[in-house]
Order: structure tokens, then C-alpha cells, then sequence
């Protein structure tokens, strides 16, 4: 409300600025009066010209003479042109236009135009929020951990309970909650399908043959899923059994709808999948240089989102959004921690975890790297340089 | 908190909206009073622009306001800023955009239309009255490109944890003030196109004009030099290839309307003093903002980067494109119309002052098309056949710089000519001192270089004539040895403001191609791969490489290459060049290391490691080259004393009333 207020104010204080010059009786002033005084001032100014000898007589003589001649014209054109007062039409338009029009006008365009719905969100107070929202979850989990000491039979506290661990990254406990919501209510696929989501995170990305078996119980069950199908495609990726996991990402992918979330990711796998074939079929012996550089020059899965994702990120629901960020932030872990990568995409997943506020995961995701260039004196440096920065000491806070 | 549910964004937003709509009326009520006699409406004039102003200032600081509070719900913040970034880069990201830009350039825009407003006050009201109203057209314009094309306060409702950084290029303090000053410049000659246009829509064009034009051309004449100079000193540092202009289009763009509006300046000159010209200083006027509008057009459109790349997303180039051309082919409509209708002056001799400032019009103006040209065809050529030619150094070396050596031969005499008929033989007498001189100094310089290089002689002698041609007019009008060392005194402190200005001006254009001429001929460079430890000889000096560390930045990792620069076993200087990347966004960038001996710069850059630990390595040695900026430096203190002269401050005809009451006042005393 202040907000329209001020804007209201803001357009009349506008327009009782112009209305006061349009309302006054002006003083009516002579034309060619300025130009009069500019060649008096020529006239002047040739004079102390002689004086300091910058003129010769003669030369200023003749200055004199042309500009007395314009001093006479502009004169002789003050007599002729009579500058008429105002005109009551014309003044009541012009105020029109001013208190009606212009307040219009500007009303419109910014309705249009504006987010009037929209106050400032400065970095600060996101932080602020964002800090604000971390302490009341943590403060729902221990509640809820409470709640369930006394009446761990509560299948629905634990169906609560366990993607908040997921989300706080802490898949450990996720895969209890779970397996207790199960065995409270029973095998629904929900519930198989988050169990079998914290084994693979607990297990740093890697399918083991627990969470496989959950996965193909779960594909014969719902055959057109999505989302177990898609980790049994990683998990057969992982199995080193590529024809099929190919097979299967690019059945996942031809029925996609065009803008799933997941697409560019299972796109990125078959991509690394399709590639890995072919030096293999050429070249066994893989100079471990090469990798890094290939992999440095493969499409970062965790690029910077470029202005289109962040649009369409800005459509997304606030949980939506940050699954979808913790979500690729977690693809890339999987595959960094199995197969390696290079260091700007160990550095990109240690800032990303930064930035989504994890740090122990970021000081664990250090300590990986740390131990995966042990050889590259220059990564090294870079990784200490961030380490110093995180206020992790490499020696004492990475134990094997 | 402190911010909970401020809506300083949105205000920003309104401010600027409402803006359009004032600048809509400023563009009608005062010429329409103008035209009308009407003094009702010409008096809205002046506070339709002060609110103009005011108004986009408060839009530009809610948008600054955003940047510096890291409010990424603005769409442009969260495109161009990062929490990391320093202050100083948040702030000067506002402009490091390309809507933030155009802001800018209007802030500036209608900045002018509120100085006009505020010392305009010898000005006639009507030609005031219209004036700002031909100013209003073109704050509008660009403000409608700007609320509806180009609009800075689009919001995200979700914004995103983290902004993308400004480009690493540009988070240096030499970028921070290199826009606003070019852009005073460049966006200063539209209050000059808008004195035309009044003139012309009034139908009265006469030496008061020019008199009156003549502090706003050299205002927006001054920034432009001190802005060109500054870009072409960010690119020396900064680009670390060791060049200080590039031929660019980019540069050309503000070049051209420089060479206008030296052009410009000097024909108002004409004009003033002898009531002729007039049709030329107009078209001139006209010429001078449409290549400030085709400069805003290429740099802003894309077009440069391909003009393929303009075509697939070309709704902003049209945009402005419609503006380039409803602008210069109004204007010269309007100019074709009544131009006819002025055609009346006094007729000059060729030997004279004005005959000189003709000649200085035809080679400025012939500059300005060869670097049109060179800039334009090959746009042209790749819009029509899809061939990309790039024109280079080689073609503007050999058109621009021909064209100039006329121009430095003859400054010196145009400034002892007199008006209305000169006195060749009198002067080419009275200046064969500087001649001497020039000629004395150039051999010295010559053989001080320890070259045999005849062309550099030569070179040099053009520069030197300048320089001491231009300084020559003083002495000449001291007169020392006449009238005795005091009275020379006397006189040499009671020289007009315009002499000096004329000397110091020209003084300048010599200093820079003295540094132009020595730094082309005589700079080396050298590019090797330098080991920890490992000396060697660079021409005079002895430089060591001793090893690197790592250095953290507010928002950037850099590696620090450390070299001492010695010569005869005598310490100079540690040179510290480094290489940086961004965290945001991970692009890197090479800072490199000067240091100054005397005019003559060491200019250290340095690239990647080499597999053995050795370092890429470039070493400039840049004989003078200081003295380019610092000719463009003293060109400027003479276009401000120009600006300064109190003669340019003729009052104001003072209203009837108050004039009596003065009398009044004195015979009462």
C-alpha cells in the first residue's frame, strides 16, 4: 500500500511541477534581446583585442564594422517579431495532458510493464530466510525423532521423517526411516522407491544389489516408471553391462516428455556411455592424461545454469527447484567419486555443495579430490588454496 | 529486516516510466510553444528536463541500489553481479551491460537537457524552449527502447542463490570510468544536435548561435577525448597484447564523431566570428550525433560480432536502427528544407584564419569518411555476401594517417593567420623559429634514438612542428624581445583564454604523435619461455624470473610471476605480471605489469607454464608511448580553458524591471 502511496505522490509532486510554470503569468521577453547582448560583448571583446595587440587597427576596424552590422540586424529583427502572450486553449490542453494524460500514461505502462507484487529480495535477507528455514527443519527432525522414540510403530511419522533426512543429506538415517515406514504400512512402492533412492546416495551414487533388487521389484510392478527404471539404466552403466544401459537410456529418453528435469542428465550418462566405447574398440591403453583432458572437454554436467534454465528454474516451485539443483548436484557426485573426473568439475561439485549449505559433504567431496590428484602438484595447490578457504586442514580432517 | 518488503526496485521502475511520459511532454509543449510564441508553454521547457533528470537518476540508483545489495530477484543483477564481486565492480556492473548501459547513456542524455536548463539563461526562451524539446524527442526515443526493449528492472520471483558474475574483462577500475566519460562525450553532442535542429525548426541561425553552441560542443569534445583515452589505455593494459589502438570497431565508433567534432569546434569557431559556415556547422552538428547514434548502434545491436548473429535475434538492433534513421533522416529533412533559407555569409579569402579552419574541416571530414569506410564495408560486404574481410591496422595506417600529416603541417599557421585575409609569407616569417627549432630537435631525437631510421626523423619533424608551432603563437605574442622581460610578463599573463586554449590544443595533438610516431618505430617485444632463476638480456635490461606464488583475490585465484628488472646491475623495478581465473565463472585472465621510466614504459604479460616449469613470458619495450595519453590529457586542459572563457558567459539580457530598479538603486547612492 505504502508503495502506491508513494507512487501517487510521486506522479502529482510531477505534475504540479509542470503545472505551476503553466499556470504562472510569464514575464514576456524580447526576442533577439540575447543576440543583442552577444555581439555587444564582440564588440567589447574586439576592443580589448586592440588594447593587447592582438588586432591590428585596421583588422579590428573591420570587425567593428561587421559586427555593428549584425548588432543593427538583430536589432531591426527585435522590432519585427512580436512575441505573443499565451492562449487560454492552449494552456488548459497542455494542463490536461499533464494532470489526466501523463498520470495515465505512466499508470499503464507500468502495470504492464512492472511487478508491483514484487518487493526487494537483497542477498542478505535471502540468506537470512534461507538460514531461518535450515533452523526450523532442524528443529522439526529432532520433534519428530522425539515423537518416534515413544511410538516408533508411527508408520506416517517415519514417511515424514525420511525425506527430510534425505534433503539434510544425511541417507543413512533416510534408509532406516524407511526401512521402519515399511515395515509399518507395508511394501508401497513410494516407500520401496525412497529406500532404494538412500541406499544408492548413501552408497556414493554406487547400486547395490539391495537397492537393484528394490529397483526391479519396483519395475515389475509399475513397468513404466520412470524413476526406477532410470537408476536401474545408471545401475547396468555401473555393472559395466553397456549395451543394455544404453538400451535403456534411450528407450527412457524416447519417452520422455520433452522438458523432464532428469533429461539432460540421462542424456549426459548415454553420452558418457557411448563414448567410453569408442576408444575402446580403438585403444585399450588410456593415458590417464587423456581422460582428464576428455573429460574436461565433455559438456560439464554442472555448468553454470545458463539465463533459459534459471527461467524456467524461476517457474519451478520453491522445493521443486531446489530438488532439481540437489538432484544434479548429486549426479555429478555419483559420477565423480565413481569414475573421476577433472579438476574444475571436483572443484564445481565442492562449491555447489557450498553453496546448498553441505558442508560436511563439500569437506568429503575435498578430501576425494585431494586423494585423486595426489600425483598433480598444480591441482594440489589449487585444492589447498580452497581448503584454506573452508577452513578444512587436509591433513588432519581427511581420514581414509 | 532492515529491507522486508521495501519496494525500492519497483520504485525505480515507475521513476523511469514516468520518465517516457514526461520526456513524451517535453517533446511537444515547449516547441509547441515555441512555434506558437506561446511563453506559457516554452517556460515548461526547462523543468520538464530537470524532472527528466531527476527522475531517471532515481530509476539509475534504485538500479544501483539493487547491484549493490546483491538483490538478484532483478534479472540484469542476477545476469551481471555475484556476491564476491567488490564493491566497486558492483557498482560499476550497472553499467557493464548492456541495459544498464543504455540507462546510462540516457541518464547522460538527459543530464545534458538539465545543464542546458540550468545555465542556459542568456539563451533566447524560445531557441532554449526548443532546444530541449528536440532533446525530449531523443530522451524519448531511447527511453521507449528502453521500457520496452531493453528494460533493466525485469524481476525473477524465484531468484537464484548466486548471480553470474560480470565479465572478468571488465571488473577493472580503467572500465569503471571509461563508459561514463565516453558516454558524455558521445550523448554530449546530442544536446549539440538538438541546438541544430532548434535552429532550424526556428529558422534562425546567426553567429550569437554558435556562440551559444560553442561550451556545450567543447564539454562533450573534452570527455570524449579524456573517454577515447582512457579505453585506449584500459586495452594497453588490460588486453596484454601490448597495443594501444586497434582499429576496432569499437573504438572507430567513438573515434568518428571525435573527428566531427574537432571539426565541429572549429567551424562554430568560423561562424561565430565571421557569420559564415553556417550550413556547414549545422550539417556538421547533424553529422557529429548520427555517428554518435551509428557508434551506440553497432556496439549495442551485435552487429559487430556477426552480423548473423544480429539478424537471429534482432528485435534491440531494429530498434535502435529505427531510431538511427528516423533521427538523421529527420533532421536532414529538415535541414534540406530550411538550409536553403541560410544561405547568406560573409565571403572569406582562402589565405586567412578561416580559410585554415576550411581546410582543417576538409581533412577532419575526409578522416572521418576513410575510417567510415573501414569500419562500415566490412559490415556491408558480409550482410550482402555472407564473405567475412576484416580491415585492419594496414588500411587505416594508410588512408587515416596521410590525411593527418596536412593537418599537423598546417595547424601552426592557421594559428597565426588573421581573420578575414592573412598574410602567408608573414607568417611562414614569422614562424621559421619554430621551424629551426623542429627541425634541430627532430635530427637530435633522431640520432638520441640511436636510429638511422629516416622515416622516424621524419616522423618525428611533423610531431615536433606541431608541438612547436603550437607553442610558438605565444611567444610570438609575447614578445619578449621588444617590449622587455616584465611587460613580456605582463602580456604573457594577459594572453586571451583562446590563445591558450588554441596552443595547449594543439600542443597536445603533437604530444600524441610524438608518442604515436617513436612507440610504432622503436617498441620491441619479445616473447620467450622463462625458467625459474634463469636471467636474460631484453635489449637494455636484464630481467630475472624468480619463481610464482599463488595469490587469492576477493573473487578470483591468481598466480603471481615475479621478475626484477635490472640494467647495468642496478635494480629497477620487481615486476609482478599474473595470471587470474574467476571462481563464478571460471574465465581467466592475464594482468599485466608496467612500469614507467620517464615517457617509456617495460610492459610485463605473462601466458601459461611451460611442462619443465618454465613461464610464457612477453616483454614490451614502449619508448614514449605516455606521451599519447598525455597529449590527449593536455588537449583536453585546452579545450577546458577554452570552455572556461568568461567570454563564452555572455549575461543574460537582464528583464526590463530589474535593470530599473538598479538605476533606481545608484541614484538613491
Amino acid at each position: 500500500m505504502t508503495f502506491w502511496i508513494l507512487i501517487a505522490l510521486l506522479t502529482l509532486a510531477v505534475a504540479l511541477a509542470v503545472l505551476i510554470p503553466l499556470q504562472r503569468q510569464q514575464a514576456v521577453q524580447e526576442a533577439h534581446a540575447s543576440d543583442v547582448e552577444v555581439f555587444k560583448a564582440q564588440l567589447k571583446e574586439i576592443d580589448a583585442d586592440l588594447e593587447s595587440g592582438a588586432l591590428d587597427a585596421d583588422l579590428a576596424e573591420a570587425a567593428r564594422i561587421e559586427v555593428s552590422r549584425r548588432l543593427l540586424a538583430a536589432h531591426k529583427a527585435a522590432k519585427q517579431i512580436k512575441t505573443g502572450g499565451s492562449h487560454k486553449l492552449r494552456t488548459r490542453a497542455s494542463s490536461l495532458l499533464v494532470v489526466l494524460v501523463m498520470p495515465l500514461a505512466a499508470l499503464a505502462l507500468y502495470l504492464s510493464y512492472g511487478s508491483p507484487d514484487l518487493p526487494d529480495d537483497p542477498y542478505e535477507q535471502r540468506l537470512a530466510r534461507m538460514n531461518q528455514n535450515q533452523a526450523s527443519i532442524k528443529e522439526m527432525i529432532a520433534q519428530t525423532e522425539a515423537h518416534l522414540a515413544n511410538n516408533p510403530d508411527d508408520g506416517r511419522g517415519w514417511q515424514v521423517l525420511a525425506p527430510i533426512y534425505m534433503r539434510s543429506g544425511e541417507y543413512t538415517k533416510a534408509a532406516k526411516a524407511f526401512q521402519q515406514a515399511i515395515r509399518t504400512m507395508g511394501d508401497l512402492p513410494d516407500l520401496k522407491m525412497g529406500l532404494a533412492e538412500a541406499l544408492i546416495f548413501e552408497a556414493d551414487g554406487k547400486v547395490n544389489d539391495v537397492a537393484f533388487a528394490l529397483l526391479q521389484d519396483l519395475e515389475k510392478v509399475a513397468p513404466d516408471a520412470v524413476k526406477p527404471r532410470f537408476y536401474i539404466a545408471v545401475a547396468l552403466g555401473q555393472q559395466g553391462k553397456r549395451q543394455q544401459a544404453i538400451a535403456l537410456w534411450q528407450k527412457l529418453i524416447a519417452q520422455a516428455e520433452p522438458d523432464a528435469s532428469w533429461l539432460p542428465i540421462a542424456n549426459s550418462y548415454l553420452a558418457d556411455l557411448q563414448n567410453e566405447e569408442k576408444p575402446t574398440e580403438k585403444e585399450k591403453t588410456k593415458n590417464v592424461d587423456d581422460a582428464q583432458s576428455t573429460a574436461a572437454q565433455k559438456e560439464p554436467l554442472l555448468k553454470n545454469p545458463d539465463a533459459e534454465t534459471v527461467r524456467a528454474a524461476s517457474e519451478m516451485s520453491a522445493t521443486d527447484r531446489q530438488q532439481m539443483i540437489t538432484q544434479m548436484v548429486d549426479q555429478l557426485k555419483t559420477r565423480l567419486y565413481t569414475d573421476g573426473g577433472s579438476l574444475a568439475e571436483w572443484q564445481r561439485l565442492i562449491r555447489s555443495q557450498i553453496i546448498l549449505d553441505d558442508t560436511a559433504e563439500a569437506q568429503n567431496a575435498l578430501c576425494k579430490a585431494i586423494a585423486a590428484f595426489k600425483e598433480n602438484a598444480d591441482a594440489n595447490k589449487t585444492l589447498e588454496l580452497l581448503a584454506s578457504k573452508m577452513g578444512v586442514s587436509p591433513s588432519s580432517d581427511c581420514k581414509k | 529486516m532492515p529491507y522486508e518488503n521495501s519496494m525500492i526496485i519497483e520504485l525505480g521502475h515507475y521513476a523511469l516510466i514516468l520518465a517516457l511520459v514526461v520526456s513524451a511532454l517535453q517533446s511537444v509543449l515547449p516547441v509547441w510553444g515555441a512555434l506558437k510564441h506561446d511563453t506559457r508553454l516554452t517556460a515548461t521547457a526547462p523543468t520538464l528536463a530537470y524532472l527528466s533528470f531527476a527522475l531517471v537518476l532515481l530509476a539509475f540508483l534504485a538500479l544501483t541500489h539493487a547491484y549493490i545489495t546483491s538483490d538478484f530477484s532483478v534479472f540484469n543483477v542476477f545476469e551481471n553481479s555475484h556476491t564476491d564481486k567488490p564493491l566497486i565492480y558492483k557498482i560499476s556492473g550497472v553499467w557493464g551491460n548492456h541495459e544498464g548501459s543504455i540507462l546510462l547513456w540516457v541518464l547522460i542524455l538527459v543530464l545534458f537537457g538539465a545543464l542546458v536548463a540550468a545555465f542556459g539563461k542568456n539563451l533566447p526562451a524560445e531557441l532554449k524552449a526548443t532546444t530541449l524539446g528536440t532533446q525530449g524527442w531523443v530522451s524519448f526515443a531511447f527511453l521507449l527502447f528502453v521500457v520496452t526493449a531493453s528494460n533493466p528492472f525485469l524481476r525473477l520471483e524465484q531468484p537464484p542463490v548466486q548471480g553470474q558474475d560480470l565479465n572478468p574483462m571488465l571488473q577493472d577500475i580503467g572500465l569503471a570510468i571509461h563508459p561514463p566519460l565516453l558516454y558524455i562525450g558521445y550523448v554530449g553532442f546530442s544536446i549539440v544536435f538538438s541546438f541544430a535542429s532548434a535552429a532550424l525548426l526556428l529558422g534562425r541561425l546567426d553567429a550569437a548561435w554558435a556562440r551559444w553552441v560553442r561550451p556545450w560542443v567543447l564539454a562533450s569534445w573534452i570527455f570524449l577525448t579524456l573517454g577515447i583515452a582512457m579505453g585506449s589505455y584500459w586495452a594497453y593494459y588490460e588486453l596484454g597484447w601490448g597495443g594501444w589502438w586497434f582499429w576496432d570497431p569499437v573504438e572507430n565508433a567513438s573515434f568518428m564523431p571525435w573527428l566531427t567534432g574537432t571539426a565541429l569546434m572549429h567551424s562554430a569557431l568560423v561562424m561565430e566570428k565571421r557569420d559564415s559556415l553556417k550550413v556547414w556547422t549545422v550539417f556538421l552538428a547533424i553529422v557529429t550525433f548520427s555517428l554518435s547514434l551509428l557508434g551506440t548502434f553497432l556496439v549495442r545491436s551485435g552487429v559487430l560480432t556477426s552480423v548473423h548473429a544480429f539478424a537471429v535475434d534482432p528485435a534491440r538492433g531494429i530498434f535502435i536502427l529505427t531510431i538511427l534513421i528516423i533521427f538523421i533522416c529527420g533532421s536532414l529533412a529538415l535541414f534540406a528544407m530550411r538550409a536553403p533559407l541560410l544561405r547568406k555569409g560573409g565571403i572569406f579569402a582562402p589565405i586567412s584564419r578561416e580559410g585554415a579552419l576550411v581546410m582543417n574541416n576538409l581533412f577532419l571530414t575526409t578522416a572521418t569518411a576513410a575510417v567510415f569506410f573501414g569500419t562500415l564495408y566490412p559490415l556491408i560486404l558480409e550482410a550482402a555476401t555472407g564473405d567475412k574481410i576484416s580491415v585492419g591496422a594496414p588500411f587505416f595506417n594508410l588512408t587515416f594517417a596521410p590525411i593527418m600529416v596536412p593537418v599537423l603541417i598546417m595547424m601552426p599557421f592557421g594559428q597565426l593567420l588573421a581573420w578575414k585575409r592573412g598574410d602567408l609569407w608573414g607568417v611562414t616569417q614569422r614562424l621559421t623559429g619554430a621551424f629551426v627549432l623542429t627541425l634541430l630537435s627532430a635530427i637530435a631525437l633522431g640520432w638520441w634514438m640511436g636510429g638511422n631510421h629516416i622515416f622516424a626523423v621524419i616522423g618525428f619533424g611533423f610531431a615536433l612542428w606541431a608541438i612547436f608551432g603550437s607553442l610558438w603563437e605565444i611567444w610570438d605574442r609575447v614578445q619578449l624581445k621588444k617590449v622587455g622581460p616584465v611587460r613580456a610578463w605582463k602580456r604573457f599573463w594577459g594572453l586571451p583564454k583562446t590563445v591558450w586554449s588554441t596552443a595547449l590544443g594543439h600542443l597536445g595533438i603533437g604530444l600524441t604523435a610524438l608518442g604515436i610516431v617513436t612507440t610504432s618505430v622503436y617498441e620491441t617485444e619479445t616473447v620467450l619461455v622463462m625458467k625459474p632463476g634463469e636471467t636474460r638480456q631484453i635489449g637494455e635490461y636484464d630481467v630475472t624470473y624468480k619463481g610464482n606464488r599463488d595469490h587469492e583475490g576477493p573473487n578470483y585465484v591468481e598466480r603471481v610471476a615475479y621478475f626484477d628488472l635490472k640494467q647495468d646491475n642496478k635494480f629497477l623495478h620487481e615486476m609482478a605480471p599474473t595470471k587470474r581465473v574467476y571462481n563464478a565463472s571460471g574465465r581467466p585472465m592475464s594482468e599485466t605489469s608496467i612500469v614507467s621510466f620517464g615517457f617509456s614504459q617495460v610492459y610485463f604479460a605473462v601466458g601459461d607454464e611451460t611442462e619443465d616449469g618454465g613461464i610464457v613470458t612477453r616483454i614490451y619495450h614502449k619508448p614514449l608511448i605516455l606521451l599519447i595519453w598525455i597529449g590527449c590529457l593536455v588537449m583536453s586542459l585546452g579545450g577546458f580553458i577554452g570552455m572556461i572563457d568568461r567570454r563564452l558567459r555572455v549575461g543574460a539580457p537582464k528583464p526590463a524591471q530589474k535593470q530599473r530598479k538598479k538605476q533606481q538603486q545608484g541614484a538613491a547612492a
